[in-house]
């Protein structure tokens, strides 16, 4: 970054430099180049070490102090003179030109011409009106030319010192409001967490600070080598991305006023933390800039450190975070797979131990019971590996961020869907329902009925009947439970039951039927408990929002069913009956929410 | 009365087109095998099969691809296998003219049911008769009444299309698509909701217990199906 002084240092000659900050000293000239609109700033003044100095903005034009100046300074002498005449008849020549002393120095308040301006009337007014002979412009007494003379000095001097005295007090201010600047943007880049966020708050307090544009690039992930826009509207041609590419390979500032690529229409600052850059900011100076003295650069620079030890941080703490993470997953899945691979080995080893008995020189010799129960043993295992596998994708679907594709559906039509597919697997065991017909939930239907198999399933296999299964709406959730009347869930396993590959009993499955559950509640923004039912039995529940504020379609109203028409009726039409609520006469008595 | 007929196996995997020749000819249908879209295609012009069983990961690209390539009246009466998860593929295949579907890994009897079902409605261009009879479901179309077990039930006229729809072919698939094109018209077959509300309704009045409905089955994902009474 000092490269960067040096080279501002070194191209704007310090005669120069002194030059422009008179002119920022003198409010006048700033309100006059404001209202002006010129486009003049550091960046676009310095000339280039190529020598293709611009032309300088003419002197005079800058430095005037307004009209307004000289009207006062000539005003207050006109002043000063009336009141002299006036009082003149009383006093002596010495307290008139104490009088016009006052005079000067009040008018050098407003710059070093209005004070020479002031100066020059005074000597002429007190010539002309005091100094005898009076009523012209001769001088009868040498002494008098001293006076002059002393008033033109006092006017030198005091304009000169009003002048070094604003410009420190204006170099206070500016140091003031550049460490408030930089405190503010430390402040706010502290809470960055990734290299975009990074990149957005430098990009927003630059525009903020500075009368510029800018943008900030850091390297490409996906690309080596290549630089992408982490924030900054600016768009960039493809001579200032060169400008910006070799900013960022030579670690030093390239671009406008520097001597690389001198004739780029932005200026580059690397982005540097520990010797490496790992970004570089691009400005480009959009209007006239506050800054005309060289304190914009170091608060460029500034700037830009900060930005840069804040991206390394940003990088650092992801890379510990990815670490952590691949490290965590490493350890998930191989302890996924070795489970699960012992659980498809066993219904794999009875299925292959079945079926080559049955094919094997005294498969047809077997008792026909024998051979009924090898067979069904192979269904059933066949089955196991397919509720396995089907889990373990699920999981992994659901995992890896499937978004739930939503529909309103009655919970009713749920339940049945899930339980026509564990036909076979329940059996003539009892099940209690109790879901009232009215309720409606936006659920993926899938998914959902996947809940339903798995709860269902756990409880066929670890629970004892009758298995219950209730439904109901609670505040702004619906719930859904499925109790069974065995062991109940031991102490103290609760809900690590709904982690990966935890297992209760003894039962054979792979642990992952309860992981599965939760995987889809938590996507549908729902959650899900264990507990021991008090007078035994394990009870599962699952609450999800009624009424969830995400996407999907608005929950369908009454109003708009009875819109649609139907398509060619076969018969009289008949007020669209049906309702979320049908004829309570032939419902099943349902629903006491609990 | 369905043995006889000939079954195309369009199956990219061997083992798969073994399984189900032995099956099928174990119970009298005879089987032409492919392992492409363009032998399924071609299979299908020379053989003219009775049915297709169609599986959709094929190695020269989708198997709808197959049902996409035959004018529907050239086209015989297709089964999709697919895996579970996949309900989203089973809608667009039984939307583009698939009849009916089968989850892998799928058990001989329920292969058995689905080709006799398909088979049964013979392309699905007969009439339907006056009177239907599903199970203890009786419906008298002319008279618009629906019995259960001789007790008559009084249906919506919504309610008493879509039990027809469905009761056209007992067994069979219908999307929620076919249903709400087929009853409202095409320019309903997004409400899926309003046709799950009727449904639930048509269920509360048809089912001994809704919840656990013996009829009016649903097809999670994909559609309704009334079953096919046990022979």
């Amino acid at each position: 970054m000092s490269a960067a002084r040096a080279w501002y240092a070194s191209i704007v000659p310090p005669a120069r430099m002194s030059e422009l900050r008179d002119v920022s000293t003198d409010p006048n000239a700033a309100r006059e180049r404001a209202a002006a609109g010129a486009p003049r700033g550091p960046l676009e003044i310095a000339p280039t070490a190529a020598g293709d100095r611009r032309a300088p903005p003419a002197r005079a034009a800058r430095e005037r102090p307004g009209a307004l100046a000289y009207v006062r300074a000539l005003g207050t002498i006109a002043a000063t003179t009336a009141f002299g005449l006036l009082v003149f008849p009383y006093t002596t020549l010495a307290d008139i030109t104490m009088l016009y002393l006052i005079a000067i120095a009040l008018a050098s308040l407003r710059g070093r011409r209005p004070a020479l301006a002031a100066a020059s009337a005074a000597v002429l007014a007190l010539n002309f009106c005091f100094i005898p002979p009076r009523f012209t412009f001769a001088v009868s007494d040498t002494n008098h030319v001293l006076t002059f003379a002393v008033m033109f000095a006092a006017g030198l001097v005091i304009s000169t010192l009003t002048g070094r005295l604003r410009r420190q007090e204006r170099e206070a201010v500016i140091r003031e409001r550049n460490t408030a600047a930089l405190f503010a943007f430390t402040r706010d880049i502290a809470g960055a967490t990734t290299p975009g966020d990074v990149a957005a708050v430098t990009v927003r307090h630059l525009e903020d600070v500075f009368p510029i544009a800018a943008t900030v690039e850091i390297p490409d992930a996906g690309e080596p080598g290549a630089l992408v826009s982490a924030a900054g509207l600016m768009p960039l041609a493809r001579a200032e991305q060169a400008v910006a590419r070799w900013a960022f390979e030579h670690r030093a500032p390239a671009g406008l006023g520097t001597d690389t690529l001198a004739g780029a229409r932005v200026l580059a600052l690397p982005l540097v933390a520990d010797d490496a850059a790992v970004g570089v900011i691009i400005v480009q100076a959009r209007r006239d800039p506050w800054r005309q003295s060289g304190a914009a650069l170091p608060l460029l620079e500034a700037f830009a450190r900060q930005a840069g030890l804040a991206l390394a941080r940003v990088r650092y703490a992801a890379e510990a975070r990815a670490a952590a993470l691949r490290a965590h997953t490493e350890e998930l899945r191989s302890s996924l797979l070795s489970a699960v691979s012992h659980d498809l080995r066993t219904p794999l080893a009875v299925i292959t131990g079945a079926a080559t008995t049955l094919l094997g020189a005294d498969g047809d010799r077997l008792p026909p019971a024998a051979r009924t129960e090898l067979l069904s043993q192979i269904v059933d295992d066949a089955r196991r590996l397919e509720r396995i596998l089907g889990n373990l994708l699920q999981l992994t679907r659901v995992e890896s961020g499937l978004v739930p594709s939503r529909e309103w559906i009655p919970v009713e039509e749920l339940v049945g869907a899930a339980l026509t597919r564990l036909e076979d697997a329940i059996g003539d065991r009892r099940v209690l329902l109790d879901v009232p017909p009215e309720l409606v939930a936006s659920v993926d239907p899938v998914l959902f009925e996947q809940v339903l198999i798995n709860l269902i399933d756990n409880a066929l296999k670890h629970g004892a009947p009758p298995l219950e299964l209730r439904a109901w709406r609670e505040g702004a959730a619906i719930a859904l439970e499925v109790r069974d009347h065995g062991a109940g869930i031991p102490e103290g396993v609760g809900e690590r039951l709904f982690d990966k590959l935890v297992r209760a009993s003894t039962a054979p499955g792979a642990g992952l039927g309860l992981a599965v559950v939760r995987a889809i509640a938590l996507a549908h923004g729902g959650r899900v408990t264990a507990d021991s039912a008090p007078g035994g039995g394990a009870r599962f529940r699952v609450e999800i929002p009624a009424e969830p504020a995400l996407p999907g379609a608005p929950r369908p109203t009454r109003d708009a069913l009875a819109e649609l028409p139907v398509r060619e009726a076969p018969a009289p039409t008949e007020a669209p009956a049906p309702t979320e609520a049908p004829a309570p006469t032939e419902a099943p008595a349902p629903t006491e929410a609990r | 009365m369905t043995a006889g007929s000939t079954v195309l196996v369009v199956d990219d995997d061997v083992q798969v087109r073994r399984f189900l020749r032995t099956t099928l000819a174990g119970h009298g249908h005879a089987t032409v095998e492919a392992g492409t879209i363009a032998e399924a295609i071609d299979a299908i012009r020379r053989f003219q099969p009775a049915v297709v069983l169609l599986d959709l990961g094929l190695p020269d690209g989708d198997g709808l691809a197959v049902l996409r390539a035959l004018p529907a009246e050239q086209r015989p009466p297709v089964i999709v296998l697919s895996a579970r998860g996949q309900e989203g593929d089973k809608v667009v295949a039984l939307d583009a003219g698939a009849e009916d579907y089968l989850t892998k890994p799928f058990g001989a009897s329920e292969l058995l049911a689905r080709i006799r079902v398909v088979l049964r409605r013979g392309g699905g261009t007969a009439a339907t008769p006056a009177i239907l009879q599903v199970g203890p479901i009786r419906i008298d179309q002319p008279r618009h009444t629906v019995t259960i077990d001789g007790r008559e039930i009084h249906l919506t006229p919504i309610e008493f299309r879509l039990l027809l729809e469905l009761a056209r072919c007992p067994g069979r698939v219908l999307t929620h698509r076919q249903l709400l094109s087929e009853v409202w018209g095409p320019s309903a077959v997004e409400h899926t909701h309003y046709l799950r509300v009727h449904m639930a309704a048509l269920r509360r009045k048809l089912e001994a217990d809704p919840a656990r409905p013996q009829w009016l089955l649903t097809e999670a994902g994909v559609g309704y199906r009334l079953r096919e009474p046990a022979a």
